[in-house]
């Protein structure tokens, strides 16, 4: 099972709401993932397959052995799935029959 | 009959007095309810217990450093020994410990009528940021244990729950006009305990600034962003006040064993860092677990409800104005805290995440009507806010737990201080 991070400042609030989004997305796809809501630092040090952040906390994420992408609003789902999109299919996860 | 009463007496006794095992036990049902695998809800139970239990500890650090390092502070400002050795023995820990378990079932209650009061009102918001869910609970035991040591965990509940619920609906309403102006949409709503400071940056934005001189057309130095790594930035500046107070306070003021005085004055800035870090751990694990299960089943009740949600989710509106706002808070913060012990009045401890959230939402709202000079302002407000809030309110909370008053938003303080008389003056009323 692949693992996702959600990173935020401190890991409670928005991480976690990213997370619960995510979750929903990974749902929508038919996607079996572990989902974990973090600070950015910790999530910089974990063992995951891709860490999901907001823009400004990229640089802080970044440097593990996870893949680190932006989403710019937390809130919308056709952003969080797109960049989901992209890395599953990268990975050989997801196929794209409908050409989204 | 018999066997009835029995366990419920041994409920009583050993899930609901113990507030690890009932926070456990309502997890456990809400993952039940969102038919989670047993393995994941056997995990999630024990993660939320845990977590509770690594709070309480988190709380202890936290005490046990500010119990070590402001007494350095109040001898550097000739304030020796005079309100800190009141609280002695007396710990947010310990609070938690002993009713925990109260604040949980506010906090859950409390949400349930939020989720009612948006189900049959024009309020349709849904107040998801899980950790305020906590403390605000939390703060409202501790005000009420302040007036009434001896309330019944009954009338600790229900007046908590009904404060908080009504809170959490009105607070996300209220800040909603300027949520649209920054978001442009209307589907999220506010959901932090800054709101009160947020919403006067964005009222008073307009009077200092104009919106098209906007934050994001300027460019900060990047060694600014070092501050978004709030554990570093916390250990740090608390460091940097403590070794600064410990030089003026000289070398007997500092009671570090062996240790030279500067080194250990260094490394309690880190401990309170390090209690900051754990306690935000257990209250993240709690949350993790419970509130998705929270939002599955207000989504179900509220068709159309609104999510109102933790401050960071405007940040990336407008970045600059996060850093703006924070800067400014802090440095009159900081000026706050020289001039407040300078005249002998108190001793104030810079709350970096305090400092940080709440002051990057009022450079955001402050900016959406005033632009750059809006921004500051937003800043400026919330670190007066701040100053003065913990000066005051830290005697408000002197017999349940004073750190809370030291950790806390501006939300909290303003709850603090209407309801501590206001719950006085009604149990008065009524022979309380």
């Amino acid at each position: 099972m692949i693992e996702i991070i959600t990173a935020c400042g401190v890991g409670m609030g928005t991480s976690l709401l990213l997370r619960m989004y995510t979750e929903d997305v990974l749902e929508i796809l038919g996607i079996e993932a572990r989902v974990q809501a973090l600070d950015a630092s910790q999530a910089r040090g974990s063992r995951a397959d891709l860490i999901l952040t907001s823009p400004a906390l990229v640089d802080v994420c970044s440097g593990g052995k996870a893949e680190v992408k932006a989403i710019k609003s937390f809130i919308n789902k056709d952003e969080i799935r797109a960049v989901l999109v992209e890395f599953l299919t990268s990975k050989g996860l997801y196929e794209n029959s409908n050409n989204e | 009959m018999e066997t009835v009463l029995r366990i419920t007496q041994f409920i009583a006794d050993n899930i609901f007095s113990q507030p690890a095992l009932l926070i456990g036990m309502i997890a456990m049902i809400g993952l039940i309810i969102q038919r989670k695998s047993s393995s994941d809800v056997i995990s999630g139970t024990v993660k939320t217990i845990v977590g509770f239990l690594i709070l309480t500890k988190g709380s202890d650090i936290v005490v046990d450093a500010l119990l070590k390092f402001t007494p350095i502070l109040q001898t550097a400002f000739g304030m020796e020994g005079s309100l800190f050795d009141a609280f002695a023995g007396v710990g947010l820990g310990e609070l938690i410990a002993n009713y925990g378990g109260v604040a949980a079932l506010i906090m859950t209650f409390g949400f349930l009528l939020n989720v009612l009061i948006a189900r049959f009102t024009k309020a349709k918001y849904i107040y998801l940021t899980g950790h305020l869910l906590w403390w605000i609970a939390l703060v409202l035991v501790a005000v009420q244990l302040e007036v009434n040591p001896e309330a019944s965990t009954l009338s600790l509940v229900v007046v908590g729950s009904v404060i908080a619920g009504v809170y959490w609906t009105l607070q996300p309403a209220f800040t909603q006009k300027f949520m649209r102006l920054i978001t442009g949409s209307d589907e999220v709503a506010f959901g932090h305990t800054s709101a009160s400071t947020a919403w006067l940056s964005g009222v008073l934005g307009k009077f200092v600034g104009k919106p098209e001189n906007s934050t994001e057309d300027i460019e900060l130095p990047k060694w600014l962003s070092f501050f978004r790594d709030v554990t570093v930035a916390t250990a740090v500046t608390i460091g940097i006040v403590v070794v600064i107070a410990a030089l003026v306070a000289g070398p007997e003021a500092v009671d570090s064993g062996s240790l030279n005085y500067v080194v250990f004055a260094i490394l309690q800035g880190f401990v309170f860092a390090v209690g900051i870090a754990v306690l935000l751990m257990g209250v993240r694990m709690i949350l993790g677990e419970i509130v998705p299960a929270f939002r599955g089943i207000a989504m179900k009740i509220v068709p159309g409800a609104k999510p109102a949600l933790d401050a960071p989710i405007i940040f990336d509106y407008a970045p600059t104005a996060v850093l703006i706002g924070f800067l400014s808070a802090f440095v009159v913060f900081m000026i706050c805290m020289v001039i407040f012990g300078a005249i002998g009045w108190t001793v104030i401890v810079p709350p970096m995440i305090m400092l940080f959230f709440p002051g990057g939402a009022c450079g955001v709202f402050g900016n959406a009507t005033g632009g750059v000079k809006g921004a500051v302002l937003g800043g400026v407000i919330l670190g007066l806010f701040l100053a003065f809030g913990q000066a005051i309110t830290v005697p408000m909370l002197q017999n349940t737990a004073p750190a809370l008053a030291q950790l806390a938003d501006p939300d909290w303080y303003i709850i603090i201080w209407i309801f501590k008389p206001l719950i006085g003056l009604v149990s008065g009323l009524f022979g309380g």
